[in-house]
């Protein structure tokens, strides 16, 4: 009786250990490995535009009408910065970090221009909170800190017609990313 | 050789119910972290400055790169407003006010699609694209036949969910996802 209350009290702990690493670690691997696949396609520090198909394939049932653009970003090369070309319809910018977290987010309503410049830092670099990093500084570029070096921004663009959708790609082609390297 | 096989026994056991407790929670079924209304579920965590690990682990369950959720509300449905689960061989009448947000998509999707399936044509709507009533509320079949009207094609199998997404709501609703107006879902004809 001792000896069958020992392993079930055992057998709980490693569920909870099971549970745990389940719910903290799968999605993880799931979000490098999916930031792996998006590099394969989008290559690392350049901006891709994703094609109709991919973007229902990568990024959900959405992507029949919201244009998708990718920039993957390493952070030990250097400050990424961002220059976006956006619609005047709605548009959003969302950033993720390795780990699957959406650490910073911009729309058409928020920013209220035509094109964005933004700067993603190291982690290292001082924390500016939240409001701080909303507001345009002079040079008009909205920066943010990133929790890790590997990330990914996803901008997306609405293209509610079927007719929409390649002007709106070519819009977004537009934009760029890129490195800074001092 | 008694003291092994238990071992092994209560390894097995401890790691089934570790999965199936963290899939149950993360599936959103255990109703820790996400909150149901009618037939309709959402997560309002995602929504929030500091995104709990149950809410994320469903977020990238699907094996895509999550919405923004600064800017947009999921929302999933497994059952009809009766609570009996998604059937391919029913079709569905799906109705309500216009939501509170800019605009909004539905979408049908099976959780086992192959990636043709799920990029098949009317297997979503967008908002800009349905036809209203004159109250501006809105109607949509779902069903895996042609219908008249706003028409959501149903995956031909597994296990249905219907996924609405509201971009760009009020703060209102990004602070509390089920205070939106969903719509209903109403079991029509089964074949």
């Amino acid at each position: 009786m001792k000896g069958l209350l020992f392993w079930t009290v055992c057998a709980l702990l490693l569920a909870g250990v099971v549970h745990l690493g389940y719910v903290l670690i799968v999605p993880q691997f799931e979000m490098r490995a999916k930031i792996d696949e998006l590099r394969q396609l989008a290559g690392n520090g350049a901006l891709t535009v994703l094609s109709r198909e991919d973007s229902v394939r990568l990024m959900g049932p959405d992507g029949r009408w919201l244009v998708h653009a990718l920039c993957l970003y390493d952070l030990a090369d250097g400050p990424m910065t961002i220059n976006a070309a956006v619609p005047n319809s709605y548009w959003s910018m969302a950033i993720y970090s390795a780990a699957g977290e959406t650490f910073y987010s911009l729309n058409d309503r928020q920013a209220g221009v035509e094109r964005v410049d933004l700067m993603i830092r190291q982690p290292s670099e001082p924390v500016l909170d939240e409001e701080e990093e909303l507001v345009l500084p002079n040079d008009d570029v909205f920066t943010v800190r990133a929790p890790d070096p590997l990330g990914v921004v996803v901008m997306r663009a609405l293209a509610g017609e079927p007719a929409e959708y390649e002007r709106t790609s070519e819009i977004l082609a537009r934009s760029s990313c890129r490195t800074r390297t001092n | 050789m008694k003291g092994l096989v238990r071992f092994v026994a209560f390894c097995f056991i401890g790691t089934l119910i570790g999965l199936i407790t963290a899939q149950h929670a993360v599936s959103g079924r255990f109703g820790v972290v996400s909150e149901t209304r009618g037939a309709w579920t959402a997560w309002p965590g995602a929504t929030s400055a500091k995104v709990d690990p149950y809410t994320r682990a469903h977020h990238l369950s699907y094996g895509l790169v999550p919405s923004n959720r600064f800017d947009t509300v999921e929302y999933e449905a497994r059952a009809d407003d009766a609570g009996r689960a998604l059937d391919e061989d029913c079709t569905y009448l799906v109705s309500g006010p216009i939501p509170q947000a800019r605009w909004w998509s539905l979408s049908a999707l099976a959780l086992d699609d192959t990636e043709e399936a799920a990029a098949g044509p009317r297997r979503g709507l967008v908002s800009g694209q349905l036809v209203y009533e004159a109250d501006w509320s809105y109607r949509v079949a779902v069903s895996r036949e042609l219908q008249p009207g706003n028409w959501l094609r149903l995956p031909d199998g597994g296990q249905l969910v219907l996924l609405m997404r509201l971009y760009t709501p009020v703060s209102a609703v990004l602070r509390q996802p089920l205070s939106a107006d969903l719509p209903s879902i109403e079991r029509q004809v089964c074949r």
